[in-house]
């Protein structure tokens, strides 16, 4: 296990502890690729940036996020800016404001290699160069030189990639790398993706509001509404939560031509709206009365396969 | 069934001009042709930078065209200025992306929805408000809303607004320039849905233009499929999608993820 | 829009404010004594029963005449803040929203007014047109025209980029209802802030011009020319310059205060 967070909450605003993020709890196996996929307001950005310690002050939070074996949130600030990119990278969506206008490509690369190796001016470049072969950037000596802007999103996204995996970290949490990429572009990335993980064997935390993506790609997927977990499956078609089926059938697919897409009644609720009983409760279309009372667990019905719901596999 | 919509051999570059040499033009939209009928949704997909919002905008004439004709129910639209101009807006209109800027954050729904018929004089004062009040209601909407601002109503809800904003003046054809792409899966099914009811009740033709080749195959009854300013196919959507002609197309289709594979 | 304690600048500023309308409030319809009355038997006399504030050099109430000059500061800061922000707002959302040409033309003649320093400027204008209070009216009002102008203009270019202004053009909104209705409503919140601080500024003008003679002339109070006029008594009767001094003082910091509060309040 890379990875296992426990009963994680993440809270805003001292008076009033709105929740965002509700007794949160997975893990991430050793190699493994896992999605976390759900609608914007779910908590899934929150709670990659809860795992880095990268939230704002105004959030707080509780649980634990064990990472090989340690507590991150018992880690002083400085032991987590030495854990970060070194044991765990980010990869985030727009790699324009990722990397900094100002500096050559090459040496953002090579920074992360400074702060955390004791590698020889000379030995960084050629490791550098060495990381922008294996993202699969052709004219290497030419790139290692030019600004991000000079480059197309593909490319400056392979140079993110390549400063997530310069030292090898035994996680890597990539939150929607490719949002904002051409569709194309996107199965570059993703391919790389996967031949990194391959090779590497390091875990890959891939966030995501594309279910067919993450289907495409991942492992496994835990699909997150409202602060919540509400199912995690290994193949999409075994889907058997409401809110994920919901969602099959709301995204268009050749399957849905000529008909109307399910469109789920209402909308997700803000912060303060939240009330107690199972999240998807008030859209749910099997809702039944116990629903809107009881908060149902995250309980493993088959092989792999988790779900919150009363009524599944009953 | 006739065509509502022609464009012919339509050519837009953007160059820059200042007081020091001008730089090389980029041609976005590169000698494109094609027809829309009446009442089909016709789609225009591609990736980013391959010219399929500017063609969008070209057609709205929020950018002039360089070279080529754009010619509505018959008549070309290319030269109007003024009172033909707005006439002309009447019946063409626009929906776009980004939900959460098209609408002006300092105006209430009310205004909003009412602004279209004050600027083309239409409906008496009485008229007007149940105007109003009919078109809120195909989107669900009662009576309070007309009050509220958009910062107070969510993505999908202020997008619903847009499109009624958009349709205030009964236009024949519609142009919807990623009109769902900046929303949530769950929302997007709504506005899709919300889109093919206006179709039906008001006769309307759309233009769709989006990146997400599903969601345009889903949608369209044809597409055509844009890269670098050209159209390199265009195609029946059922047609265009299981039986791509050009490599360009089936690269895209392939690159699609998930069950369509 | 919650007030909490630690908005300070609101509340003292607000206070402060309050309390200098309210003088000027009562000024129009109560003033202890004359305000141009000499006496000079009572010349210079520390601050008493019947002089709260003591008198001036010719005899005359202080606190009257301090009054009647909170008057003036008011006038002329309304005066002068609406010729520069019409005339600035006005420039700025033509340049803001046509761009091209008349944006280069109007940018470049703001360049050279700001280039020029305020007062100069000021003391040249009156000197060509000649002194009182509406020239000083007229000159500071328009020191504050580029201000206005590139506020104004900054805000027009980046609004008018944004959709909801693409979806009125297609609606078929002329440029004026653009202009009017949706892009200026946008832009307004810089431009109170700048107002609150160009009203500071003008009092501070005006003070200044008053000061060289060449504002509100005699016998006519504005809180400027007492200060110029006190300066040579002031080791024997420091209140006569004081009092001036302090008002100056509390209306621009409390000016400054609200237009700080303002200005982090500030949707965007």
């Amino acid at each position: 296990m890379t990875i296992e967070i426990k009963n994680l909450n993440i809270y805003f605003n001292e008076k009033t502890k709105l929740q965002a993020v509700n007794n949160l709890s997975f893990n991430v196996k050793k190699g493994e690729i896992m999605g976390l996929v759900g609608e914007s307001g779910c908590g899934k950005s929150l709670t990659s940036l809860a795992i880095m310690r990268l939230l704002r002050k105004n959030a707080s939070f509780s649980g634990d996020i064990n990472f090989l074996g340690e507590n991150l949130l018992n880690l002083s600030a400085k032991e987590m800016t030495s854990l970060r990119g070194r044991e765990i990278s980010m990869i985030f969506q727009e790699p324009l404001t990722a990397l900094n206008p100002l500096h050559r490509v090459g040496k953002q690369i090579a920074e992360t290699l400074k702060i955390h190796t004791s590698l020889s001016k000379k030995e960084r470049k050629e490791k550098t160069l060495e990381l922008m072969n294996e993202v699969n950037l052709k004219d290497l000596e030419d790139t290692y030189k030019k600004f991000p802007h000079e480059l197309s999103g593909g490319q400056r996204q392979r140079i993110v990639i390549a400063i997530a995996i310069a030292c090898e970290p035994q996680l890597i949490i990539a939150d929607e790398p490719t949002t904002a990429l051409d569709v194309s572009t996107q199965t570059q990335i993703i391919d790389l993706l996967k031949k990194l993980n391959n090779k590497k064997d390091h875990s890959l935390l891939f966030i995501s509001h594309d279910l067919d993506l993450v289907g495409d790609l991942c492992h496994r997927i835990a699909i997150m509404y409202a602060g919540h977990i509400v199912e995690i499956i290994e193949k999409l078609k075994d889907a058997k939560h409401p809110y994920t089926k919901c969602l099959l059938d709301a995204i268009p697919s050749p399957l849905h031509k000529g008909k109307d897409l399910y469109s789920i009644p209402g909308r997700v609720p803000t912060l303060s709206e939240r009330k107690s009983g199972c999240p998807f409760a008030p859209r749910c279309p099997m809702a039944k009365e116990k629903c809107h009372e009881i908060l149902p667990e995250l309980l493993e019905k088959k092989d792999g396969h988790l779900v919150r719901c009363l009524y599944i596999y009953r | 069934m006739e065509n509502i919509l022609e464009i012919k051999n339509l050519k837009k570059s953007f160059g820059n001009s200042n007081f020091f040499k001008s730089k090389k033009s980029k041609i976005a939209v590169d000698n494109i042709s094609f027809e829309i009928k009446k009442g089909e949704i016709f789609g225009l997909v591609g990736e980013s930078g391959c010219g399929k919002s500017t063609t969008g905008n070209l057609i709205s004439k929020l950018l002039n065209i360089d070279e080529g004709e754009i010619i509505y129910k018959g008549k070309s639209i290319n030269g109007l200025k003024g009172q033909e101009l707005k006439n002309m807006r009447k019946n063409i209109q626009m929906i776009f992306q980004d939900p959460y800027h098209s609408l002006n954050p300092k105006k209430n729904i009310g205004w909003i929805l009412m602004e279209p018929l004050i600027i083309h004089d239409l409906y008496s004062k009485d008229e007007r408000r149940k105007k109003i009040l009919d078109m809120l209601d195909i989107a669900g909407f009662d009576e309070s809303f007309l009050d509220k601002y958009p910062h107070e109503l969510s993505g999908g809800q202020r997008q619903r607004v847009a499109i009624l904003a958009a349709l205030m003046c009964e236009p024949d054809f519609v142009i919807a320039d990623e009109a769902v792409s900046a929303l949530d899966v769950s929302v997007q099914a709504q506005i899709l849905n919300f889109m093919k009811k206006l179709q039906n009740k008001m006769g309307l033709t759309y233009l769709f233009i989006s990146h997400d080749l599903n969601v345009v195959y889903y949608m369209c009854d044809r597409i055509a499929v844009m890269k670098d300013g050209k159209i390199i196919e265009i195609d029946g959507a059922k047609n265009l999608y299981h039986n791509p002609k050009h490599p360009y197309t089936k690269s895209l289709l392939q690159a699609i993820p998930g069950r369509s594979k | 829009m919650n007030i909490k304690v630690k908005d300070h600048n609101l509340i003292i500023g607000g206070v402060i404010l309050m309390f200098l309308l309210f003088i000027m409030g009562v000024s129009f319809f109560y003033l202890p004594h004359s305000v141009t009355e000499i006496n000079t038997k009572l010349k210079l006399s520390p601050p008493n029963f019947s002089y709260l504030l003591g008198t001036d050099n010719f005899g005359r109430d202080i606190l009257s005449r301090l009054m009647k000059g909170s008057q003036t500061a008011f006038l002329v800061g309304i005066i002068s803040v609406g010729i520069g922000s019409s005339m600035g707002v006005l420039l700025g959302a033509i340049s803001g929203y046509f761009g091209g040409k008349i944006d280069e033309f109007i940018m470049r003649i703001t360049d050279a007014m700001m280039a020029f320093p305020g007062i100069l400027f000021a003391l040249m204008f009156i000197s060509v047109f000649g002194v009182g209070i509406e020239n000083t009216m007229i000159a500071i009002g328009i020191m504050s025209i580029p201000t206005f102008a590139r506020i104004t203009r900054s805000g027009f270019l980046r609004e008018k980029e944004l959709e909801y202004i693409k979806a009125a053009r297609v609606r078929g909104a002329s440029n004026f209802r653009i202009i009017y209705h949706h892009i200026l409503p946008n832009v307004l919140s810089p431009i109170i802030v700048a107002a609150t601080m160009s009203f500071s500024n003008a009092i501070l003008a005006e003070a200044a011009l008053s000061y060289l003679g060449l504002g509100v002339q005699a016998p006519n109070p504005s809180w400027g020319r007492m200060l110029s006029e006190s300066q040579m008594y002031f080791m024997i009767a420091p209140w006569y310059t004081l009092a001036p001094g302090i008002m100056i003082s509390l209306t621009v910091l409390s000016l400054n205060m609200l237009g700080d509060f303002l200005r982090e309040h500030q949707k965007r």
